[in-house]
């Protein structure tokens, strides 16, 4: 007996010095802690540990050491373990594990007959984590793991069945060393105790049974929650149909287990997120490629129109896109398409629109004709893909001002009526693609006159959502139409995307937002200068705006400075009276946005805003006339507008919002 | 916005408001014309040689500053409004209200408060 326990504690002392660099060692009764323990030499820090603190603490940290004594000297007679290892850094948590263990496999076993089925055992389970460490090292899917994990807990413990629960609160799945299915796993998850420790068949029995789990009718059970980083992502626990037949040197070894195999499991699911976002990454970086390298390289130069397009950089690549070719009989073709859903699969769906509308726009010149041919090829890759597209194609007519239009369930396109000063939209005249292999689409003529303005866009425009949560939708859009017109195309589309930034206010974009507008010039001898804005309604962009009018004096046309100067000041301070009631009363304190727009004309100027505030109200308080000795405190905002404008009229539009229009002529100072 | 206070001598106060004078930026003049009105009679002069624009809302701070100076037996002139101050001055009858000096020290002697 004696010599079993002298060759297995040496083979117990070889392989702890192999694994950790560190000693092993025994203190025999009398023995007082010495300088060196059977021959060896003790690192100063144990033995300074073993001369000036108790030898009884179970564990101990030295600076570069960490050591250890059994925690019940007494039950193994006077008999004390002294175990120490180098602390490098990177096992420091292996070998607090170890170093616990062992010191507990050697106190805990009273019984000195015992003691070399103890010792033996502490052989099996350092082996047995030594082997952890390193499946944490080789497997990297967590299933293999997890099985690895059973197998191996089930060779060094004496029990009929080992298991692991792991998963979500969208299910828990188990894993046994038999291989059998675990009866109820989310019971055991659902009834853990998440302090961290082990928990014997007394504790959870309660809990079991009330959840009629058949685990309740085992004989024994120790369980342990799996925790990573907080989480609890399982249990793991050992079974058996004896009845106290787990002691606590199981328990302890079950408890290193689970902190070791909960720290995998966050480990392997970290690694797992991190290459599926590295992979989306990736897919994105390819669908916005793609996406970049459809458009066109730049806008075809055509008599009588301005084009202007924009594509949102949004972060997540929708299926956005927009395309111009030439037809065989020289008219151009626009499209604009929306391929629902994203990332490669939109990319890829929008890359083959792409390539049949430039194959099929050379001997087809009808919109209509066009997206049934798309819509007829595309079909059973849409239908493969559960996807479809909504597109809207226009030609521009080469001998009048004009257009032919079709559209496959695409938003309406907006069209600026400049004669009428009115935004009209046209709605789709077809289904979206990939919805019907039959539909018939046709197309509409639409006349394009001076000034009129075509607007393609996306839905990522009409959807733009606030922080409320309402959409812009099609009077949104409308008041920005109304408010950039007559200005430029480009100066439109800038005018446009800050509107739809300043409407979201902090709201990120969420879906693509494309536009592509084809402006009718005006006729000649319009040389107006139109300033579009959008100003969020809160005073200090109020001081913005006013600002930007100021220095509007540079471009009238007058002569005299000082005329001007005057000129700019008093638009400036009217806009500054109307804007400001806007918000203090029209908005009422809430949030919104007013758009507008200056036009610089040869003889005024002239503004035209548009909120969606409460109707204007002018006191209606009978005029006091004005007593200098006692004057009033407020109330001079509409005498300065009404002193400083020529025309200052505010009318009720569809859909409750206001149009304010403000007119200051140049007369009374000389014209260039 | 930024207002300097400066007091030449005992019973004088000059206020001189710098940049906008708008509904954004009014109620911090108006807040500190009151402050001087309640320390006590006081004639006080608001140069306006620095307000580069001023809105109803200004006029208003002013107007308001006025009546509290009035009511604690102080007075309130103006001394060098730009041209745009002027112009919403004279529209709004207020130059009929201020007494407007070309100077400040037109404006402080002017406004000597007369022992009762």
């Amino acid at each position: 007996m004696e010599s079993d326990l002298g060759a297995v504690f040496k083979s117990i002392k070889r392989m702890w010095h192999t694994t950790t660099g560190g000693g092993l060692a025994v203190l025999g009764p009398g023995d007082r802690p010495v300088q060196s323990i059977q021959g060896r030499k003790l690192p100063a820090a144990v033995r300074r540990a073993l001369v000036e603190e108790s030898p009884l603490d179970a564990l101990k940290t030295g600076k570069g050491y960490w050591w250890v004594t059994s925690p019940s000297p007494g039950l193994l007679g006077r008999v004390q373990l002294v175990a120490w290892a180098p602390n490098d850094g990177g096992l420091d948590h292996l070998l607090q594990i170890w170093t616990d263990m062992l010191a507990f496999s050697f106190g805990e076993k009273a019984v000195a007959d015992q003691l070399t089925k103890a010792l033996v055992d502490a052989w099996d389970r350092l082996t047995f984590l030594y082997e952890l460490t390193h499946i944490a090292g080789q497997v990297t899917e967590l299933p293999d793991m997890l099985s690895s994990i059973v197998h191996l807990l089930a060779q060094v413990v004496s029990a009929e069945e080992v298991f692991l629960v792991t998963g979500d609160d969208s299910g828990w799945e188990s894993v046994t060393a038999s291989g059998d299915l675990l009866p109820q796993p989310a019971a055991l998850v659902e009834n853990i105790p998440r302090a961290g420790r082990p928990v014997g068949l007394a504790e959870i029995q309660p809990a079991l049974k009330r959840a009629a789990s058949p685990l309740a009718q085992v004989g024994d059970m120790l369980v342990a929650p799996l925790l990573g980083e907080g989480n609890l992502s399982g249990v793991i626990g050992l079974l058996d149909s004896r009845q106290s037949c787990f002691d606590s040197s199981d328990m302890q070894l079950l408890a290193s287990v689970a902190e070791q195999v909960g720290a995998l499991i966050e480990a392997v699911r970290a690694r797992a997120s991190r290459l599926e976002s590295q992979r989306l990454e990736h897919e994105l970086e390819i669908a916005a490629g793609i996406q970049a390298s459809l458009l066109p390289a730049g806008l075809p130069l055509i008599a009588g129109l301005e084009l202007a397009a924009y594509l949102s950089p949004a972060r997540l690549i929708g299926g956005d896109f927009y395309d111009i070719a030439e037809a065989k009989t020289g008219e151009t073709m626009l499209l604009l398409a929306d391929v629902a859903g994203k990332g490669t699969p939109a990319a890829i769906l929008t890359a083959l629109v792409h390539a049949i509308f430039h194959g099929e726009v050379s001997h087809r010149r009808d919109p209509a004709t066009l997206l049934q041919v798309i819509n007829r090829i595309l079909q059973p890759d849409l239908e493969k893909a559960e996807a479809f597209v909504t597109a809207a194609i226009v030609r521009l007519e080469s001998e009048s001002i004009g257009f032919s239009y079709a559209s496959a369930g695409h938003v309406d396109a907006a069209l600026w009526r400049n004669s009428e000063q009115s935004v009209e939209f046209l709605p789709a005249t077809g289904l979206p693609l990939g919805i019907d292999p039959t539909c018939n689409y046709h197309s509409q003529q639409v006349a394009l006159n001076p000034g009129d303005v075509l607007y393609l866009y996306s839905d990522g425009v009409t959807e733009a959502e606030n922080p409320e949560g309402e959409i812009l939708g099609l009077t949104g859009l409308s008041d920005i139409i109304n408010a950039t017109n007559p200005a430029q195309a480009k100066e439109q589309i800038r005018v446009i995307v800050e509107s739809l930034d300043v409407y979201r206010r902090d709201l990120p974009l969420r879906d693509d937002v494309t536009l592509l507008l084809v402006r009718a010039l005006p006729e000649r001898g319009d040389s107006r200068e139109v300033i579009p804005f959008v100003i969020p309604a809160e005073l200090t962009a109020v001081s913005q705006l006013v600002h930007l009018v100021r220095n509007l004096d540079q471009t009238l046309p007058i002569s005299n400075a000082k005329h001007r100067r005057q000129i700019a000041d008093d638009f400036a301070l009217a806009l500054s009276e109307v804007v400001t009631n806007q918000v203090e009363h029209a908005f009422q304190g809430r949030k919104g946005q007013i758009h507008g727009r200056v036009i610089v004309e040869v003889d005024k100027l002239v503004a035209d805003l548009y909120d969606s505030g409460v109707p204007f109200q002018p006191s209606k308080s009978p005029k006091i006339p004005f007593d200098p000795d006692d004057p009033p405190e407020r109330g001079y905002g509409l005498r300065l507008v009404r002193g400083l404008l020529d025309i200052f009229e505010c009318r009720r539009l569809e859909g409750e919002r206001n149009h304010w229009h403000l007119v200051k002529m140049f007369s009374g100072v000389d014209k260039l | 916005m930024k207002i300097e206070i400066e007091h030449p001598q005992p019973g004088r106060v000059i206020v001189r408001p710098q940049g906008r004078l708008d509904a954004d930026t009014a109620q911090g003049l108006k807040e500190q014309l009151q402050e001087i009105a309640q320390a006590g009679p006081e004639s006080v002069v608001v140069d306006m040689q620095a307000v580069d624009f001023i809105d109803s809302s200004g006029l208003s701070a002013l107007v308001s500053g006025l009546k509290a100076l009035r009511q604690h037996g102080g007075t309130l002139n103006l001394s060098k409004p730009q041209t745009q101050a002027l112009t919403a001055l004279r529209l709004t009858l207020l130059d009929r209200v201020f007494p407007i000096f070309p100077s400040v020290e037109e404006a402080l002697s002017e406004g000597d408060l007369l022992a009762p």
